[in-house]
């Protein structure tokens, strides 16, 4: 007999018994009392035999139930050790699962019945569960590197940011402060902080399209061609024009980069900018009045690559405050959907002092309220600049440096490299060094040449250099025979019949053209000259 | 400072002079007898400056170049300028003895530039033929 269900067997193997018992002793009673009414009917029974008799019926009918009884306790055991042992083998097996050994497979129970379907469901449960664990953890060792390689990216992008993303600088002239907090770990958005000399300040501040590795990887791109294109000029307007220019090459995805770029002069609060497409900076004026900066504006750089930027001025009063943003500050999401909007960022930037990190901090937390916990949308970059009044030494002051060399062509090229260390360390733009060397350079060379070649003796000649914030005055005092390298009218080379012939001639044009002021005197027997570069000219090179 | 000077010629008989460092009073004689050298053996085709290494050039320098300027007229073959930085540039717009011309920003323009000639005087010789 085979019943699959358990249960089934139960009953059917219950009922059995329960008919046999049954059966028995209803045969039992039935042979008993005819027995004991219709035996030996003519005879005539005596009431002892018929007690006796009886008393023999009950006790076979009392000793049959027993064994009836005995019966279904034995087999009522037999049924619960069927359970119980493989249930007990079951729970052993989950309690190897439950303290984490999923290798060990569950002792089989090879039955069709409850017990065995139940056996092999929890084996299959353990192989699945295995499975899962390993897929689980595959997964997380995954998402860990990656999150590794993230968090050395954000390093990587955060050390091309001055500051490494928070930034306080102060300086003679201007305070500021800027700020930069990633949406993902790497992001977009960057700013940027030059100094040219110590009278004026580059900076720029941009947005990079898209999110993530890619806007990262061209910010990495923005960022590196940023310094190169700011090297050597003053002029916003040109650094975005070359900037452009080297962003369009090879940039076959199309990404663009939205950037405002401002050049502050510090000693006449002069502020030179351009603006792609970039939101118009706050200008907090020192007279409580909050103004969005007038913004001629153009396209994102990235895209065309002829485009004109227009270039633009404002003069700034001491305390006037530059603060600059990126969109992420001003799109910046509530739980509940609302925009950050200007008008708060208006606020918190007015609500106290006007200083660049009070500013900044302000805005931060006036931000930090307003998006609760919600994960920001985009990077978020504030960038506050604080023109603030030069003392009034620094500006025309300058420092004296007095060099002095024997007077022989050998000692030439040793004192060109002392001026040149001199003037680098006092700030002077590279393109003021190179004037600078190329000018003593043509009247030191001519004099050694021409003025000291018979001479005897010890000679000495006296240049003393001189940086002011508007200039720098270069003066050669020598002891040999008197000439004026200014006398000769100044003609153009091109016309000359042989350049060679004139004594120091396309040298002495050459200071010439690069000079604002040049003089000779002939003081106590002693060549005076004395030539002046402006210090803020940028090249010339259209024409 | 001082100055790095190497001389290649090439397969079209151009020679290809490559500058480095600074160009002035000091250094400018070396870059002379390098020319010397050079075009004792009858000019190249084209001569070709790379700039793109000079940090700075003086009167004494720019002289040395026109001088192998006139000597190469002379041999009715051009001399060629290519990637000077803004400094250099600057000195050779100064004084404007330089035509803007003859100055490369870049070793492709220069090349393409060469291409032309090198095919104009090809057709040329068709011509004739």
């Amino acid at each position: 007999m085979a019943f699959r269900s358990l249960t089934a067997r139960i009953a059917f193997w219950t009922l059995l018994a329960g008919a046999l018992v049954y059966l028995a002793a209803l045969a039992l009673v039935f042979v008993g009392v005819r027995a004991v009414l219709f035996g030996q009917p003519d005879a005539a029974l005596t009431h002892a035999e018929l007690v006796r008799r009886a008393q023999w019926l009950l006790g076979g009918v009392g000793v049959l139930s027993l064994l009836g009884l005995l019966a279904l306790g034995g087999f009522a055991v037999g049924i619960g050790r069927r359970i119980t042992l493989p249930l007990r083998a079951l729970n052993a097996g989950l309690e190897r699962v439950a303290r984490g050994d999923l290798d060990s497979p569950l002792a089989p129970i090879d039955r069709e019945d409850e017990l065995g379907q139940l056996a092999r469901s929890v084996d299959g449960m353990r192989t699945a569960l295995k499975a899962h664990i390993a897929e689980l953890t595959a997964a997380v060792q995954a998402r860990s590197r990656l999150d590794g390689e993230l968090e050395a990216a954000r390093e990587i992008q955060r050390s091309m940011l001055p500051g490494g993303g928070a930034l306080q600088r102060s300086g003679s002239g201007f305070a500021l402060c800027a700020r930069l907090m990633p949406a993902r770990s790497v992001g977009g958005d960057f700013y940027g902080v030059f100094r040219h000399d110590t009278r004026h300040l580059c900076f720029a501040l941009g947005d990079v399209s898209d999110k993530g590795v890619p806007a990262a990887l061209f910010m990495a791109r923005v960022v590196g061609h940023l310094e190169g294109a700011a090297r050597d000029t003053l002029d916003p307007q040109r650094i975005l024009a070359r900037l452009n220019a080297e962003l369009c090459q090879r940039n076959d995805n199309l990404m663009f980069v939205t950037l405002f770029c401002g050049v502050l002069d510090l000693a006449e609060g002069a502020l030179a900018y351009a603006s792609a497409g970039h939101e118009a900076p706050l200008l907090m004026r020192a007279d409580g009045e909050c103004v969005t900066l007038p913004i001629a504006g153009g396209p994102p750089l990235g895209v065309d690559p002829v485009v004109q930027f227009a270039a633009q001025r404002y003069v700034l009063d001491p305390g006037d405050l530059l603060l600059a943003y990126t969109d992420g500050v001003t799109d910046a999401r509530a739980a509940a959907g609302g925009l950050f909007g200007e008008a708060r960022l208006i606020a918190a930037a007015l609500a106290g002092e006007r200083a660049p990190a009070a500013v900044v901090e302000r805005v931060l937390g006036s931000l930090e309220r307003h998006t609760q916990d919600s994960e920001p949308g985009d990077d978020i970059t504030l960038f506050a600049l604080q023109y603030l009044a030069m003392p009034t030494e620094g500006r025309h002051a300058g420092t004296r440096t007095r060099f002095v060399m024997p007077a022989r062509l050998d000692m030439l090229e040793q004192l060109l490299g002392r001026v040149q260390g001199a003037l680098e360390r006092a700030g002077a733009i590279n393109e003021l060094v190179v004037d600078a060397r190329l000018v003593l350079e043509e009247l030191l060379t001519n004099t050694l040449r021409h003025g000291y070649a018979d001479a005897e003796g010890l000679h000495h000649i006296t240049v003393d250099v001189t940086l002011t914030l508007d200039q720098l005055e270069l003066s050669v005092d020598d002891d040999a025979p008197p000439f004026d390298p200014f006398a000769q009218p100044l003609t153009d080379p091109a016309s000359w019949t042989d350049a060679d012939t004139r004594v120091g001639g396309l040298g002495l044009y050459l200071v010439r053209r690069l000079a604002s002021v040049t003089e000779y005197s002939r003081v106590d027997d002693r060549n005076r000259t004395r030539v002046v570069l402006p210090r803020w000219r940028t090249r010339t090179t259209d024409r | 400072m001082a100055l790095d000077i190497q001389t290649a010629a090439d397969a079209q008989g151009r020679c290809r002079i490559v500058l480095r460092g600074m160009l002035d009073a000091g250094t400018s004689p070396r870059l002379d007898q390098e020319l010397e050298r050079v075009l004792r053996d009858g000019a190249p085709r084209a001569l070709v400056f790379d700039l793109a290494g000079l940090e700075y050039v003086s009167s004494a320098g720019l002289r040395v170049l026109f001088k192998a300027r006139r000597a190469m007229q002379q041999h009715g073959a051009p001399l060629l300028m290519v990637g000077p930085q803004p400094q250099v540039r600057k000195v050779f717009e100064i004084v404007r003895a330089t035509p803007l011309d003859e100055i490369f920003a870049s070793t492709e323009e220069l090349d393409r530039y060469l291409d032309t000639i090198q095919r104009r005087m090809l057709d040329a010789g068709d011509e004739d033929d």
